[in-house]
């Protein structure tokens, strides 16, 4: 088991450089007066910017390999670049939007995982009851409605019309408070520094803020998780252990649990990293309707912008998230199923 | 007999309606909505250079959206656009899945480990994230978007695949069949493909409609479809400004959105309904 | 059932706090919501974009300001009265401009601001001048120069200024230490030539001549102000300028917060301003791009003001409690742009590439006959009403209408199909009107009002002769970049916004062979200017006189009329949008923000 987990880290560097690797290629697509884009962002900036010597300064005339070098050998001093669309390092730029994302992700992932485990598994257990089709139902026009529209919809009943819950992070007020020298940030999570600070205000601000996003991203997961554990909850009660253990005369409870629900989270967990992975990048929309600064709205900035370093830079980042998700999610499989063998 | 079944559940029955309904619209569309310009059949037309849309008449039955193109003769052609991407990209993406998702999962070893750090390379881009990155670089219109969707699309499906192998891959049938010296392109055939598909084949017909979401996001975002084009996502987010309505009726544009809404939202309902149906009738395992 | 009871209690418990509606802004702050990424660096001697504008604005002084809304007439800021030739100020002959310095000003740090800080604020910017900076406009005046780098090579430096050697780096120090003269309280410029927008160069609204602290610049890493030292702060990047992320001046407003991942700037009064201070404690400068938040920020009170797009205006009028300002006039006009020599190679724009019905050739637009036929062929009607929304009016020529010189008698083009056959058909010979041609106009996409410009265009042309066949694309403005730099553009549409309200800020990037969109529109057009507009711009900016000036400025515009060059599309005006109990505001065409925030009150 050991031996296994330090042979996926040590891929790790692979992956990371096939990932720089396979953006480096993409941009080569691109010619230098593209990839100034991220510096001439409109049409009126031509007036006291020319093309041809910005060219020369940021060496976009350069050969792609030699920049690649370059760029490799800073990473190796720690150094990713200068995004232009974030106006800071890029590391600076990690920094400070990780932490949003994070956050929204945390309060995403709760309610979806325990809530679609357990609607999936009513709704196999009700197969083709009354039940199961509402959830069913249910769960098909949350995975049916992009994500924008909901998220739109809900920003114009609950701040539009209600008033309940602005876009954003945090209210002004609440921003002046942050900003004050009475604050101190720990983790750039504001529910987590408001607590550590004692301050219950900013707090429920934050919560506030956190809602709309939270709603849009799980509604639309929560229908994702539920069908699948539906789905292969629905296979397994067919397998012949089952029909085994019923026909033995066990109870339903203890068949449910001791051969359904266990061997049926194997789908979910392979989903489940599929799903982190969604929640990272399916943040970009619901960051972009309900304006939460988050890394997902960074990444997206900087490819409309071609901000290449910003793009590289980050998108470094989430693979580095992604490698670890996808270890612990093949070591949870070894868990759960002991016949899936870590060789 | 699967028709039979189909139409035996009211809701697979409701989606099957929907489908159909969605396939006259998309063949017969030149019908429902003749083409001014024969050459350019998917550009909408405008009538008017104004901003503001105009609501439902009898010329416009749903009205004119954001710049004054038609939306209902958006939303007939948009119907063959999302068919276009829906099936393109599902199709070709699920199958290269599939090959590389079993061959991985049933080989193992070197193989695998090959063929999985390749998916992780490919998964270690959130799929919308690198959607926007790649068309970006290749430019906005509706054959890069599947392109782009294509390359991203089918690691979901290998990894799905090869899950569902390795679980059952130590089964009793599969070790006798091996002892038996069946060949195994042919033990993956008949005896893996059958038992692990069905989850792959879901998802598939699950992810016709999110497909369909995706290509719309990304004209959300503004990297998609070119402006005019008929889509129902670029339809959405011409409406996406007009949401809020004005002071005194905060529904005074609900057509702009509503239509193109529904229109995606029944065509992913419809999809998933017999995808949903479609496990429960087609799996083996199930008939008894 | 217990997890129900706690799911449903704590979302009771969440509501009741959502409710808890906490009072939006109170008298004291004032929160704008704009469009954008904000600010690109707050360093003045790089700052050039409206954003960057806009808070060193409200941070920083100059020497003097406009009179409100009145860009014709200054008033003193940090000068005690504006110089002319009648109090003495101003030389006869227009090249000595003195101004004396009030007393008793404290910068934010609370040292007092001297001659020095001015000279040194002033020279600093044009010796460092970072590519893409405005310190043209300092330099042009003051030394006869573009950049600092064409006065080294006039010197005998080089190509490359930070190879060249200490003598001539020494010397233009010196020059320009011997333009900017400080006495006690009195600075004197020694100008080039007369240069009659000098003073507006001066005026609040321009970053580049904003006043700010020497002592505090050097502490925070500056240059030094010694003379032989400068070239080591010469064109540096963004982000290693010294004053890239921090502000010091003597304005009604200290900098607290540019945080650049919320997207907002934060600013404080001033309390002690050298005038009255502020009515607001607190301002916050966001950015938000999605139109519909920015909207519902002002309806729930969260926001101040917001920024309105025209075509979104329709759904701001008539709230109760929001005022609309219309009509407001503007500086900045659309044209669209021939490009008189296309590279015709590889490019999908111009289809075959030759006149033979299935394309154009490269010297499609250097016949005037095909730029009359285009320019008879926009319905400026159509535009001005429907995608302006009458919010713009018809330009005659490269002067928006606003402006002094403007010639509102000048002749204009108009739709007209008969004109604009009768101009087709002569266009190269008949073989045109004989052979048809098929182009492309791109634009950049989300740009709806270029879009439906070039779009009125394809359905007037494409009416006239069957043959005739124009398509409108959207290109990403990273491609379109591409395509204008390398000459692949067919035509296309560009604004401008200027940089001081005079003609000169106008005549040459539309008219000069080497202002700003010559260089799009090919050889051709930059040799007809060369030969007939550059003498008259040199003589335009040169003359002193009133009545001189605007008899250039007509021949200017005639010439522009007769040679069919350009196509001006509007005079733009915007609209402001706030809450009615907002207080002071008006409006203002060289402003680079929407608001004078130190005037404003609740």
């Amino acid at each position: 088991m050991f031996n296994y987990i330090l042979r996926r880290l040590l891929t790790l560097p692979v992956v990371i450089l096939g990932v720089t690797l396979l953006i480096f290629l993409m941009m080569q697509l691109l010619s230098p007066y593209q990839l100034l884009a991220s510096y001439i962002r409109s049409p009126e900036e031509l007036k006291n910017k020319d093309p041809d010597t910005l060219i020369k300064i940021y060496g976009l005339d350069r050969p792609a390999g030699e920049r690649y070098i370059k760029w490799l050998k800073n990473i190796v001093k720690g150094d990713l670049g200068w995004s232009n669309s974030a106006n800071m390092s890029v590391v600076d730029a990690i920094k400070a939007r990780f932490p949003a994302t994070l956050e929204l992700a945390l309060y995403a992932v709760i309610p979806v995982v325990f809530g679609g485990i357990l609607l999936g598994s009513f709704a196999a257990m009700h197969h083709n009851q009354i039940g199961d089709h509402i959830t069913r139902i249910f769960s098909i026009i949350g995975w049916s409605l992009p994500s924008f529209v909901g998220g739109l919809f809900i920003l114009m009943v609950f701040y539009g019309v209600l008033g309940w819950f602005p876009p954003g992070r945090l209210s002004t007020w609440a921003y002046q408070i942050v900003y004050s020298d009475q604050f101190t940030s720990y983790t750039g999570m504001y529910t987590i520094d408001a607590l550590l600070n004692g301050n219950l205000k900013v707090f429920w601000d934050a919560i506030r803020h956190l809602i709309g996003p939270v709603l849009t991203l799980s509604y639309l997961w929560w229908a994702f998780i539920m069908r699948i554990t539906r789905s292969s909850m629905l296979d397994i009660l067919n397998k012949d252990y089952v029909r085994t253990g019923r026909s033995k005369g066990l109870p339903e409870s203890v068949v449910i649990k001791k051969y359904i629900r266990k061997n049926a989270l194997i789908p979910v967990i392979t989903v489940g990293g599929l799903m982190i992975l969604g929640l990272l990048g399916g943040v970009v929309i619901v960051e972009t309707v309900f304006d939460f600064k988050g890394i997902g709205l960074l990444t997206a900035t900087a490819a409309q912008q071609l901000d290449y370093a910003a793009v590289l830079g980050t998108t470094m980042f989430y693979c580095f998230l992604l490698v670890i998700v996808n270890l612990v999610v093949d070591i949870l499989y070894a868990v759960i199923d002991p016949r899936v063998r870590l060789e | 007999m699967l028709l039979k079944k189909l139409i035996k559940n009211p809701i697979s029955l409701f989606g099957l309606i929907l489908l159909i309904g969605f396939i006259f619209v998309a063949i017969f569309a030149p019908q429902i909505a003749p083409p001014n310009n024969p050459d350019q059949k998917y550009l909408i037309p405008r009538y008017g250079w104004g901003s503001t849309p105009k609501p439902p008449s009898s010329e416009h039955p749903f009205g004119l959206t954001e710049g004054q193109y038609d939306i209902f003769y958006g939303l007939v052609w948009g119907t063959r656009s999302a068919f276009w991407v829906g099936l393109v990209v599902v199709g070709v993406s699920c199958s290269l899945g599939v090959l590389i998702g079993s061959i991985a999962g049933y080989f193992g070893g070197l193989f695998d480990n090959i063929l999985m750090r390749i998916v992780d390379i490919f998964m270690s881009f959130p799929f919308l994230i690198a959607a926007v990155v790649v068309t970006t670089i290749l430019g906005p219109g509706l054959n890069k978007v599947m392109l782009t969707m294509i390359c991203f699309y089918w690691m979901d499906y290998a990894r799905l695949i090869r899950g569902s192998i390795l679980a059952i891959k130590e089964e009793e049938y599969i070790l006798a069949a091996k002892a038996s010296g069946v060949k195994d392109w042919l033990i993956i055939i008949r005896h893996v493909l059958p038992n692990t598909i069905f989850p792959v084949l879901v998802q598939a017909s699950m992810n016709i409609g999110s497909v369909v979401i995706t290509a719309a996001g990304l004209s959300f975002l503004g990297v998609g479809a070119p402006v005019g084009y008929a889509d129902w996502g670029q339809m959405i987010s011409m409406g996406r400004n007009w949401l809020l309505g004005t002071p005194e009726n905060h529904l005074a544009y609900w057509y702009t959105i509503v239509y193109p809404g529904l229109a995606i939202v029944l065509f992913v309902l419809a999809w998933n309904l017999i995808g949903d149906a479609f496990r429960d009738v087609l799996d083996p395992k199930m008939q008894s | 059932m217990k997890l129900n009871k706690l799911f449903l209690a704590v979302l009771v418990c969440l509501l009741s706090f959502s409710m808890l509606s906490f009072a939006a802004t109170d008298k004291e702050t004032f929160v704008f919501v704009s469009i954008g990424a904000g600010p690109d660096t707050l360093d003045p001697a790089l700052a050039y974009d409206n954003a960057s504008g806009e808070v060193l604005f409200e941070v920083y002084d100059n020497l003097l300001e406009y009179d409100g809304s009145n860009t014709a007439k200054l008033l003193p800021m940090l000068a005690t009265e504006v110089p002319s030739v009648e109090n003495g100020l101003i030389s006869k002959d227009g090249k000595t401009v003195k101004f004396n310095l009030r007393k008793d000003i404290k910068f934010h740090d609370g040292t007092a601001l001297t001659a020095s800080d001015v000279k040194y604020s002033l020279i600093r910017n044009m010796l460092l001048d970072p590519d893409g900076g405005p310190n043209w406009m300092l330099l042009e005046p003051i030394l006869g120069v573009n950049t600092i780098q064409e006065l080294v090579q006039d010197l005998g430096g080089g190509e490359d200024v930070t190879k060249a050697d200490a003598k001539v780096l020494r010397q233009v120090y010196d020059l320009l230490d011997k333009a900017i003269i400080t006495n006690a309280n009195q600075i004197t410029f020694k100008l080039k030539t007369a240069y009659a927008p000098f003073l507006n160069i001066m005026a609040h609204s321009s970053s580049w001549s904003i006043i700010y602290s020497k002592d505090w610049a050097i502490k925070n890493g500056a240059w030094d102000g010694k003379p032989d030292t400068w070239v080591k702060w010469y064109n540096q990047s963004k982000e290693q300028m010294a004053l890239f992320e921090r502000a010091n001046g003597t304005g009604p407003f200290k900098l607290k917060v540019w945080d650049k991942n919320a997207r907002k700037v934060v600013l404080e009064r001033n309390d002690n301003y050298w005038r009255k201070p502020a009515a607001f404690k607190t301002v916050e400068l966001q950015y938000i791009d999605e139109f519909s938040t920015r909207k519902v920020m002002l309806q729930k009170g969260d926001a101040d003001a917001i920024y309105v797009p025209l075509n979104y205006l329709d759904q701001v009028q008539n709230i109760p409690g929001i005022t609309v300002i219309d009509h407001v006039p503007t500086l900045t006009n659309t044209a669209g742009f021939f490009n008189f020599n296309i590279d015709v190679k590889g490019n999908d724009d111009v289809g075959s590439g030759k006149l033979d019905g299935n394309g154009i050739p490269s010297d499609f637009f250097s016949d005037i006959n095909v730029r009359k036929g285009f320019l008879y062929s926009f319905d400026w009607d159509a535009f001005i009403k429907e995608v302006m929304m009458d919010r713009a009016s018809k330009p005659t020529g490269c002067l928006p209408g606003a402006l002094p010189f403007a010639n509102p008698k000048q002749e204009t083009y108009s739709l007209n199909a008969a004109k604009a056959t009768e101009a087709f058909k002569k266009a190269f010979d008949g073989e045109l009107w004989k052979k048809g041609f098929k182009m492309t106009i791109s634009y950049n996409s989300g740009n709806t009002m270029r879009q439906t410009a070039a779009e009125i265009l394809q359905y007037n042309i494409t009416k006239l002769n069957p043959k005739f066949k124009v398509e409108v694309r959207a290109v990403q403005w990273a491609t379109l970049l591409d395509n204008l730099r390398s000459g692949r553009t067919t035509f296309f549409f560009m604004g401008w916004i200027p940089d001081f309200p005079d003609a000169h800020n106008f005549a040459t990037p539309y008219m000069h062979s080497t202002g700003t969109f010559a260089g799009y529109c090919g050889e051709s057009m930059q040799k007809l200017a060369a030969s007939k507009y550059d003498p008259l711009i040199a003589k335009g900016i040169a003359a002193t006189s009133e009545a001189e000036r605007q008899e250039i400025y007509n021949q200017l515009q005639k010439l522009a009329y007769e040679d069919a060059i350009q196509l001006y599309m509007s005079d733009n005006e915007v609209v402001r949008v706030f809450k009615s109990e907002l207080k002071g505001f008006y409006p203002s065409a060289v402003r680079p923000g929407e608001y004078d925030i130190y005037k404003l009150y609740k």
